[in-house]
């Protein structure tokens, strides 16, 4: 069902004035409206994350990354979780996260409203290597509103010396746009 | 005008004009007025309907030193980005690259023209170039608008399809133009 925006009507003490069944459905549909028009995309940059445990944030400026920056808790540690509210409407979303990858990285649980739908997020390389993207398809956002993105880090690879995150930005998109 | 806490109604109280407009007309018509009036959309954020997937280029000349585009382009390359504003007149950027193997493309807004013509083709490169070069659309309501771009031509001395883009920018506008 779709809404459009009708002015809201407005009454006058007295009989006869209403409320009637059709002013309420007019207030009704402009609900609709405003549930219905949530944003279809959401952005998280790291650096304005709200660190929940460990270290606070740092910002390395790069001239390789794209956005020119990244950031990290500095030094990392196993545990180490950050979060950021984001506003979207609801629906199925592909979630991109841009970062550098090296052989000082661990693995991030992401969890939307403290539901892990990604867990083990392998930022792991042999090589530092800059602007990276992970992808993680189809996250169920069930209800249009805010909602509570957390990342955290949970364990590493064999490999890697550290826990460290470097990342720039999240963002999450639609499958497809409505005309 | 300002919010009311709404629904503080006891039983057997009688509805009073007062209270049906302050919870219907007053709260709907503010809420209604708090869409934002501003917007910056990353490239890296639209959603492709035809053609190549769009890469990111590190570009430390550009803004967020960084532009986006669908590789490899094409005509009749095209995406689509939403944008939840208010109503009202808004100067919409493309901040972008013009290059020597730009496209000219067309811009719509709920599938009505922003314009076309627009012309991503330049001999020398351009950082952070206006690609729309100033224009304006009109968003009659508030709500989540759906921009869609098509590559449609090239500029006769251009060697391809493509637009490079970092940012979508909506400013608002005081007044008609």
């Amino acid at each position: 069902m779709s809404f459009s925006w009708v002015t809201p009507p407005t009454f006058a003490d007295g009989a006869g004035n209403g409320p009637t069944a059709a002013n309420f459905d007019a207030i009704s549909n402009d609900l609709g409206f405003i549930n219905q028009e949530f944003p279809i995309r959401a952005e998280a940059w790291h650096r304005n994350d709200t660190v929940v445990v460990g270290n606070a944030l740092t910002v390395t400026y790069s001239s390789v990354a794209r956005f020119g920056h990244f950031a990290e808790q500095d030094p990392g540690a196993d545990g180490d979780s950050f979060e950021q509210s984001i506003i979207l409407a609801a629906g199925t979303y592909t979630m991109y996260t841009i970062g550098r990858s090296d052989n000082q990285s661990g693995k991030l649980d992401w969890s939307l409203n403290g539901t892990i739908f990604e867990a083990g997020q392998n930022w792991y390389s042999a090589a530092p290597t800059a602007n990276v993207i992970k992808t993680v398809a189809s996250v169920v956002v069930v209800a249009s509103g805010r909602h509570t993105l957390n990342g955290t880090v949970n364990g590493k690879d064999g490999s890697s010396g550290t826990y460290h995150m470097h990342l720039t930005r999240t963002w999450l998109v639609p499958a497809e746009d409505v005309v | 005008m300002s919010f009311y806490t709404p629904g503080d109604y006891a039983a057997g109280d009688a509805l009073s004009a007062a209270k049906v407009n302050r919870d219907g007309y007053s709260n709907m018509t503010w809420l209604y007025a708090q869409y934002p009036q501003r917007a910056t959309l990353y490239h890296d954020e639209s959603v492709v309907m035809n053609g190549n997937a769009i890469t990111g280029t590190v570009d430390t000349a550009q803004s967020y030193m960084t532009f986006f585009n669908q590789s490899a382009a094409a005509i009749n390359d095209q995406f689509t980005h939403t944008v939840r504003l208010g109503a009202g007149v808004y100067q919409v950027k493309f901040v972008g690259q013009q290059h020597a193997s730009g496209g000219i493309f067309e811009v719509d807004i709920d599938g009505a023209s922003v314009g076309d013509g627009f012309d991503a083709y330049s001999g020398a490169t351009q950082d952070n170039a206006d690609l729309l070069d100033t224009a304006f659309v009109e968003l009659t309501t508030a709500g989540v608008h759906t921009i869609t771009v098509t590559v449609y031509d090239q500029n006769g001395a251009s060697a391809g399809y493509e637009l490079r883009l970092t940012t979508i920018e909506l400013i608002p506008q005081v007044g008609d133009l």
